[in-house]
């Protein structure tokens, strides 16, 4: 936070001691990380924290009246979407110290970007104004904490839509499919879309773990990375344009292709591996598995 | 569930802007109208991108409101239209706020799906109504904005606040948005603040324009160390109030000073 020159008393920043933020992910919480890349809008977070409030030195050292009314919130703001709001508000009603279970749900659909997460202790209510030094208006800030978290990536994650194939003209019984459009010009991101099948459990679950793989959603997500590349080495195969000589603009599906291609095959020509698929189009495809190290295997 | 709409790429928004410069009528942008672009973008969120039909209904839905109020004639009313499409774009588009805070996703939306009613409402229109250099002056992009920070699902009708303020007013609360307004909760509250004040005759014979803008600077002053945003609404109502009542009555002492 910005410091700020208070024109009232505050007291001793160990007049409040939280805990660190834990993030419920599943059902199992983890100390809040810097970044979530996984992350999207249909995601919420669910933050807990306890906090022990020393209610007592708090109004001692404000020299606030008795009846000015305390409150604990956790307030947020959105980079993303620019957004504030609050999350969670709690009464210190009791005096002497005040130990509390912070548990807060912060919509998905509402931000974005970089999510600044402020633990505040403000007045609830104005109160009067029986020292000229002492906080009086509504939302003087008594303490404040903020914690910070990355909520997307550097727009290199693969777009993504989990959706049932039973709607589409998609089998029903695959699990994902690659849709590519476009001509080798076009953005990349507008012209890559990896649909999931909602109906294919293990792999829509495997999708939806991928902050906190189990073993088994490892393996799924493994194969599927695989047969993207795949995908992406044979789709560049079979464009006449894309060639050694090509040259596309950054972000461009050809400089996406490219960019496969090179970390499949390192310094081999397209000609060259154009050649090898037309002959033997499974070996190509299993120089793929090995170059993405499938399953994490030893190499 | 947010659905993910396109944004378009910026070579592709000049491109198009300056393509449709020499267009003489809104009709003649009725064939370019299109939803699909090559050089429209999705962000690499996981999500659910907004289908071809849909949008597909949303420019026909537009088009219907355009229609009465003068499409593709000269435009009606179109304080009126405003309202009714700020309704009808956040009501409809459910677009999650971080996606609805890209300039590029209303661009895509003026230049590519919608080109003939964005150049039908702004004639000729300087780039910053069309393009994807400023959100609060884009056609499409600053009405979702000001139905987003007014509407509250508590009321009757989620979206009577849009009325209070003109277009002007609302653009000073979004350009403090970094300190005021970019909460709903403090924008709809200083919404109906206002609205009690003016109701109530308190802003008879004040400029009430310079009031309103007086009373965010006065806000602006005092959120360093206040936090609106932890208050509850009664709380947060009485201090906007409070506010507002210091900076109409500063107006009239300066006034008769």
């Amino acid at each position: 936070m910005t410091r700020v020159a208070y024109p009232y008393l505050r007291p001793h920043q160990a007049a409040v001691e939280p805990s660190a933020w834990t993030l419920v992910l599943g059902d199992e919480p983890v100390v809040l990380p810097e970044a979530l890349d996984t992350w999207d809008y249909n995601l919420d977070l669910r933050l807990r924290r306890s906090i022990r409030v020393d209610v007592e030195t708090i109004r001692a050292q404000c020299r606030l009246p008795e009846e000015a009314v305390l409150d604990v919130c956790v307030v947020w703001r959105s980079s993303g979407s620019g957004l504030f709001g609050r999350a969670a508000a709690e009464h210190l009603t009791e005096p002497g110290v005040a130990e509390l279970d912070l548990e807060v749900v912060i919509p998905g659909s509402v931000v974005g970007g970089v999510l600044d997460i402020d633990t505040v202790v403000v007045l609830a209510t104005p109160c009067a104004r029986v020292d000229p030094l002492a906080p009086w208006r509504a939302g003087s800030m008594i303490w404040e904490q903020r914690s910070s978290i990355r909520l997307q990536g550097d727009a290199s994650q693969f777009p993504i839509s989990v959706i049932d194939f039973a709607g589409t003209s998609l089998p029903e019984g695959a699990a994902w499919h690659l849709q590519i459009s476009g001509s080798l010009e076009s953005a990349a991101m507008g012209s890559l879309l990896l649909l999931v099948n909602a109906r294919h459990k293990q792999v829509a679950e495997a999708f939806g773990n991928a902050g906190k793989p189990r073993p088994v959603d490892r393996l799924v997500l493994s194969a599927v990375h695989a047969d993207i590349a795949r995908v992406m080495v044979e789709h560049a195969l079979a464009s006449d344009e894309f060639d050694d000589d090509a040259e596309y603009d950054e972000e461009t599906l050809g400089a996406m292709l490219r960019d496969v291609f090179v970390r499949v095959f390192g310094q081999r020509t397209v000609k060259d591996v154009r050649l090898r698929a037309k002959d033997n189009p499974s070996l190509v495809a299993t120089e793929v598995q090995a170059a993405v190290n499938i399953f994490g295997g030893d190499r | 569930m947010s659905v993910l709409y396109p944004r378009l790429l910026r070579g592709r928004i000049d491109a198009l802007f300056e393509e449709y410069a020499s267009v003489v009528s809104p009709a003649e942008l009725t064939v370019r109208a299109s939803v699909h672009d090559d050089a429209a973008v999705y962000v690499a969120t996981g999500g659910t991108r907004v289908l071809p039909d849909r949008l597909d209904d949303l420019a026909a839905s537009v088009r219907v409101l355009a229609r009465q109020h003068g499409y593709p004639y000269a435009a009606t009313r179109t304080t009126e239209f405003d309202v009714a499409l700020a309704r009808l774009l956040h009501g409809t588009m459910d677009i999650a706020p971080a996606e609805a805070a890209s300039r590029e996703v209303w661009a895509f939306l003026s230049l590519v799906l919608m080109p003939d009613v964005a150049w039908w409402r702004y004639p000729n229109p300087p780039g910053d109504r069309v393009k994807n250099t400023d959100i609060t002056r884009h056609v499409f992009g600053r009405l979702w904005w000001r139905a987003e920070l007014v509407h509250d699902t508590t009321l009757a009708d989620p979206y009577e606040a849009l009325t209070v303020l003109g277009e002007a007013d609302f653009d000073q609360v979004y350009a403090r948005r970094a300190q005021i307004g970019a909460s709903p909760k403090i924008v709809r509250n200083l919404l109906l603040v206002w609205r009690s004040l003016r109701d109530s005759g308190e802003l008879n014979g004040v400029n009430e324009r310079e009031a309103f803008r007086s009373m965010l600077t006065q806000l602006r002053r005092v959120v360093p160390f206040l936090s609106l945003n932890a208050l509850d609404d009664d709380a947060l109502v009485a201090e906007l109030d409070r506010t507002a009542r210091q900076a109409v009555s500063a107006i009239r002492a300066a006034d008769l000073a």
